[in-house]
């Protein structure tokens, strides 16, 4: 076992595919295809995409009530890949459901409220966390913090992977972030989708981006990913600042999860012994292959092999 | 078939130091009979099955008649249950565990279930530590493929 994926406070994703869907009226769905249910959290689309990838990871998060049960039996149906270890509560799991009405062209979104976890619960599951620790090389934090548990928690996960030796990848957004910083992780990717203001820093232009990628560099982290500009990936250590691009002829189908896709394509690099440049162009062309599908899909090694011939790099200053 | 194909790969356990309560939350919650039981490391140390709680809460005496049915209900194994509940499981799990390897083929692993009536074995690596468990239903899916 390699990787270690955390996602405290995971959902299980409805999406519904409703024509002319109308506020106020009944819909019915009699074709089983327009109805995807899956598993969704960012630590879990990363251990869904190494699976892909043929790299073996164990998925770890809080899952509770029987929606928890049918993420987890959901989860090891399509995935048989991912080894599972999850501390059940009592308070049902997230769901988050979507309907899209492709005439209209719109998305609607119902989100749930997701457990409440007390500490009793939450120091059970850093225990487990950290008896895991002991296994693997890498492990990945990502996604939002569940009621109840305090914003800081990443950086004690942070703290107690790096003790042990294991490279950590932080893909979290908001006050959780700017805890989880304090505790040097070794690459960090911002989760800027909801707000562009980290650690108190509105982020506008590129040389806003740098400026905050070399503060997170300066307090300790090797590698810092922004997504920049929607399409682009601004990668900076202390020694060089990237602009990864995306070949413009491509057209997208998809963007949901690509995010996660370049964590795993990221980690295949690093698992290969690649330095962090060659593992960050691996992260763009997961992204990439991803992109080209319609569903949380990077064709395996092959697919992503093919991504890496649209990456495009271009030097920017530090 | 070997165990690594048909195993849920699933190292969810129990720490030896949890509680007996705990731990039937734990069972309740995810429909398991039982866990392995590991140390900080998951090295596999032991085994906890809701039948080992069950025994040290039914009177000894119970299991000597051949007919129970006519003691009346009382509420001694609920108070004999709230007397353990904040136990650690370390009074109550099996120590010799048995246990199966990923290379082990599904017959050893179905013989060694007939031959001690377990619910699930734990299945360890190369270094021995916990990398999932095989069940009943799990192998009889596996031979339906």
């Amino acid at each position: 076992m390699d990787v270690l994926t955390v996602t405290l406070n995971p959902a299980l994703d409805m999406v519904m595919e409703v024509d002319d869907f109308r506020v106020g009226s009944i819909h019915r769905i009699f074709d089983s295809a327009k109805v995807h249910v899956s598993p969704g959290g960012k630590g879990i689309n990363v251990s869904m995409y190494l699976d892909q990838l043929g790299i073996k990871s164990v998925a770890v998060g809080i899952l509770g009530g029987l929606t928890g049960r049918m993420f987890h039996m959901r989860l090891k149906k399509d995935h048989d890949g991912i080894t599972t270890s999850f501390l059940y509560v009592e308070d049902e799991t997230r769901e988050d459901m979507t309907i899209s009405d492709k005439n209209e062209n719109t998305l609607t979104e119902i989100n749930l409220p997701g457990p409440k976890i007390d500490e009793k619960h939450l120091n059970l599951f850093m225990k487990k966390y950290t008896a895991l620790l002991s296994r693997v090389k890498i492990c990945v934090i990502g996604g939002t913090v569940p009621t109840g548990v305090p914003l800081d928690v990443y950086r004690g996960m942070i703290e107690k992977a790096e003790k042990s030796g294991v490279m950590t990848i932080v893909n979290v957004h908001g006050e959780p972030l700017t805890h989880a910083i304090k505790a040097k992780p070794t690459i960090v990717k911002p989760d800027i989708r909801g707000s562009k203001i980290v650690m108190g820093k509105k982020l506008e232009t590129l040389k806003d981006y740098v400026e905050s990628a070399k503060e997170m560099v300066n307090m300790g982290t090797k590698m810092v990913i922004y997504s920049f500009d929607i399409k682009n990936d601004l990668v900076v250590t202390s020694e060089w600042a990237y602009l990864f691009k995306m070949k413009t002829e491509l057209k997208s189908e998809n963007l949901l999860g690509v995010g996660d896709a370049y964590i795993a394509g990221l980690i295949y690099g690093i698992l290969e012994g690649k330095d962090l440049f060659e593992s960050a162009r691996y992260g763009m062309a997961a992204a990439i292959a991803d992109e080209m599908t319609k569903e949380k899909d990077i064709g395996g090694i092959e697919g992503m092999n093919r991504g890496l011939k649209f990456v495009e790099m271009e030097r920017v200053s530090l | 078939m070997k165990v690594i194909d048909f195993m849920e790969k699933d190292v969810t356990a129990i720490f030896i130091d949890e509680t007996v309560e705990e731990f039937i939350q734990a069972c309740a919650r995810q429909f398991r009979a039982g866990m392995p039981v590991v140390d900080s490391e998951m090295y596999v140390i032991g085994v906890i099955t809701e039948s080992d709680i069950i025994h040290a809460i039914v009177p000894s005496y119970m299991e000597m008649l051949h007919s129970t049915s006519f003691i009346p209900d009382t509420d001694i194994v609920k108070e004999r249950l709230e007397d353990i509940k904040n136990k650690s499981i370390s009074e109550f799990m099996s120590r010799k565990v048995d246990v199966l390897k990923t290379t082990d083929t599904l017959l050893s692993a179905a013989a060694l279930i007939i031959k001690h009536g377990y619910r699930f074995v734990p299945v360890i690596d190369e270094e021995n530590h916990l990398v999932g468990i095989v069940t009943r239903a799990g192998l009889l899916k596996a031979l339906l493929k």
